[in-house]
């Protein structure tokens, strides 16, 4: 058996520098959506619950309660902290000339929408305390502005696809240690420990982390203390984030414990079909639907279309922080160069229980680039 | 006040309910506590919002931690009723219930009807015009808020105080399991300070030290850290804070780190603070260090600290909340003399015969 090793740099595949040339690419995707809009002045709100719409405007990472970018559409935007304790350090890591401590951000979040034509993102990810302030300072209601920036983030700039590419190389690199480390006996927990510090070593910031065990998995969840037993399937939706949320990518595989069943493995080959039935289509102009289609169609030729509903399954993929796509049956959205999304055909069938397979994509001007480099197979642990 | 707040993508380390460490008559006491309290109060129900932000309220009442940002939830109990419902699939909730110790219904999040959800079990108890005392009211988003609101035409009783008052004292059992997390929390910087070398880049330390702390158990896990050019803490400041996250820079040899490690275990959150050092320290060093934990331990007897520190301590408990009035909080130290910096912070215990550190053994020696 060889021995796998964390690689000393794993996820630093490429020199990937967020500098201000970079925020002035997306600032200028902003722009342009507010035109669309009718925006002059964007407020970029991050509160704890959602950091990344202030970490895309200004490469800070929220440590706090609240932090907001203030971006016109002609001029120099201005980040503002709430934690006088974390300037020095924004100014630091911000890359924007104009960084600043602001005590009150409710109340000068207010200020700014008393500007004509102004709007703000992520207002439902504040609580109503801070929203009701924010309405009394801005006399009135708060125009939402979530959906622009979406759409400015939803194609990857070129550094943000290579950041991309970082985590996915860290999603199998991680993934290959842990199977290395993978004993009979070991608590789940323990497993997917061995499996983050290959991740975070790596760069990893953070980690969507899901992992169950089980003769008959129902779904994947959170680990607990249970031990790993021969016999057992585990199933991974394992997700390193570089530096933030919006450079997360997943990676969907199905190890067991022993030598899997020609069951489990026939199963596979269905997912595996689906997978590659979905990726098949993937270009620029196809439809979100047609690709959960694609999948859900050869599942169902098998026999088991009642299972690729609710509640046994939600969405065929998605993308990660803002300008996320939800690969889900009604999404009648078309596929453009430079998304970034997880297509997994993850899947419960009758007798074997959840299997889980799926690979991160970035879509290119004629198809996709494959970011997961591991083989399409069961791990079996013998 | 601001603070350090920090929520994950996802709270995904180990998720239990031991019922050894917290039974159900423990569950079960606490429960009627609540309601001794609502009777108190004259309210004839309790309404108990929870997000992953703020998510204390909602697990001490229901033991669901929400684990996504996406997956807020409420707990409705009344003198006979203890119910709740999440933002969860059924497919999430098939995974969470034996958990949680609330009877729950799932609330789709694509079909966003929480508020609606809520609204049946207040109709079916006829609670829409009673005294219900709410907790976390100000906590929820802006439009949950406004669908949550018309529920009660005569509003709703303000409850957080309630809640916290409860929240804030300890049982026996709850202690324990705090000790638990404080042991654990105590081998992991050993651990961490072990594994300090000069060479190692933050990144790798930070990476060990979530790792450290995972594999013992912990839910949830935050590392951050300071070194020579960060901003020293004001004295008296409780909102300052002086650690940062990692960068992929090296440690040099001799170098003084400050780390700061948080878990938390089985829901109840541990705090540590300490200087470890890329290498032997210098006999200045370590001499500053001494002072630091000599101003520890005099502020944890209730004297004032001399010399040059720095000293902060917060609440600590479900949620990592500020102020004194938790019975235990993380004190937390900071000294600098001739440039020298050193740090020690744990997780104490408030008693009425004085404050005590919440491990058997303190982990002292630079």
């Amino acid at each position: 058996m060889t021995t796998t090793t964390i690689p000393a740099n794993a996820g630093r595949t490429t020199a990937v520098t967020v500098d201000r040339a970079e925020l002035d690419r997306r600032h200028a995707a902003i722009r342009k959506t507010m035109v669309e809009d009718g925006i002059d002045l964007l407020v970029l709100y991050s509160s704890p619950l959602r950091n990344y719409d202030v970490h895309f405007a200004a490469h800070y990472d929220l440590i706090g309660c609240g932090a907001l970018v203030a971006l016109p559409l002609d001029g120099e935007p201005t980040l503002y902290v709430g934690e006088e304790w974390d300037l020095e350090r924004a100014r630091r890591v911000s890359p924007l000339r104009d960084v600043r401590y602001e005590p009150n951000l409710a109340a000068l979040c207010g200020k700014l929408l008393r500007t004509k034509n102004s709007a703000m993102t992520a207002f439902e990810w504040s609580d109503s305390t801070f929203a009701e302030e924010v309405r009394s300072a801005a006399g009135g209601s708060v125009r939402d502005a979530s959906p622009t920036l979406d759409r400015a983030a939803r194609t990857k700039t070129p550094v943000e696809q290579a950041l991309i590419r970082e985590a996915a190389a860290l999603a199998d690199s991680s993934f290959l240690y842990s199977f290395d480390k993978l004993a009979e006996g070991m608590p789940e927990y323990q497993l997917q420990a061995e499996m983050e510090y290959a991740m975070r070593k790596g760069g990893a910031v953070d980690n969507f982390g899901f992992f169950t065990s089980g003769k008959h998995n129902r779904a994947i969840g959170l680990v607990t203390d249970k031990p790993i037993e021969n016999g057992d399937l585990l199933i991974f939706e394992i997700t390193p984030a570089r530096l933030n949320r919006n450079y997360s990518a997943q990676l969907c595989r199905t190890m067991s414990m022993g030598a899997a069943s020609s069951a489990v493995k026939e199963k596979f080959k269905i997912i595996t079909e689906a997978l590659e039935a979905g990726l098949e289509i993937v270009k620029p102009g196809t439809l979100v639907c047609d690709l959960v289609s694609a999948q859900d169609s050869v599942i169902s030729r098998y026999g088991f279309g009642d299972y690729c509903k609710p509640p046994y399954m939600r969405a065929r993929g998605h993308g990660f922080g803002i300008g996320r796509t939800d690969l889900a049956p009604k999404n009648k959205r078309q596929l453009e160069a430079g998304m970034a999304m997880i297509v997994h055909p993850n899947q419960y069938f009758p007798d074997v229980g959840y299997l889980a397979l799926g690979e991160m994509i970035i879509v290119t001007d004629t198809g996709y680039e494959r970011l997961c480099g591991l083989d399409r197979k069961v791990y079996e642990k013998v | 006040m601001s603070s350090l707040v920090r929520v994950p993508i996802l709270r995904h380390g180990m998720t239990k309910w031991d019922r050894e460490l917290l039974p159900q008559s423990e569950v079960d006491a606490r429960i009627a506590r609540l309601r001794a309290a609502m009777q108190a109060e004259k309210l004839d129900a309790l309404l108990v919002y929870g997000d992953m932000w703020h998510s204390g309220g909602l697990a001490y009442v229901t033991n669901f931690h929400p684990f996504d940002a996406r997956m807020p939830g409420f707990a409705v109990l009344t003198p006979t009723l203890l119910e709740a419902v999440l933002k969860v699939s059924s497919r999430d909730l098939t995974f969470i219930s034996p958990f949680i110790w609330a009877p729950a219904q799932p609330s789709d999040f694509l079909a966003n009807d929480l508020a609606g959800q809520v609204e049946d079990i207040i109709m079916r108890e006829g609670l829409q015009t009673k005294r219900v005392g709410f907790a976390g009211a100000a906590l929820m988003p802006p439009a949950l808020a406004a669908a949550i609101k018309p529920i009660f035409p005569n509003g709703t009783i303000p409850a957080d105080a309630l809640l916290n008052a409860l929240r804030a004292q300890k049982t026996s059992a709850e202690r324990a399991i705090l000790r638990l997390a404080a042991t654990k929390g105590e081998a992991a910087i050993a651990e961490i300070a072990a594994h300090v070398a000069p060479g190692v880049n933050e990144t790798e330390l930070a990476a060990f030290a979530d790792y450290a702390a995972r594999k013992a158990g912990a839910q949830d896990v935050e590392f951050l850290m300071h070194t020579q050019g960060d901003r020293m803490p004001a004295t008296g400041n409780t909102s300052s804070f002086p650690f940062r996250p990692h960068t992929e820079r090296a440690l040099e040899r001799g170098e003084h780190v400050g780390v700061y490690l948080t878990l938390q275990f089985h829901g109840y959150w541990t705090e540590l603070s300490q200087s470890v050092y890329a290498g032997t320290p210098s006999a200045q060093q370590r001499a500053v260090y001494d002072s630091c934990i000599a101003a520890f331990d005099q502020q944890l007897e209730g004297t004032k600290p001399a010399g040059a520190v720095a000293v902060w301590t917060h609440g600590i408990g479900l949620d990592r909340e500020e102020g004194d009035a938790s019975v235990t909080a993380a004190l937390h130290v900071a000294a600098e003399r001739n440039g020298e910096r050193a740090f020690y912070g744990r997780t104490i215990a408030r008693e009425p015969a004085g404050n005590t550190i919440l491990t058997a053994s303190l982990a002292k020696s630079a």
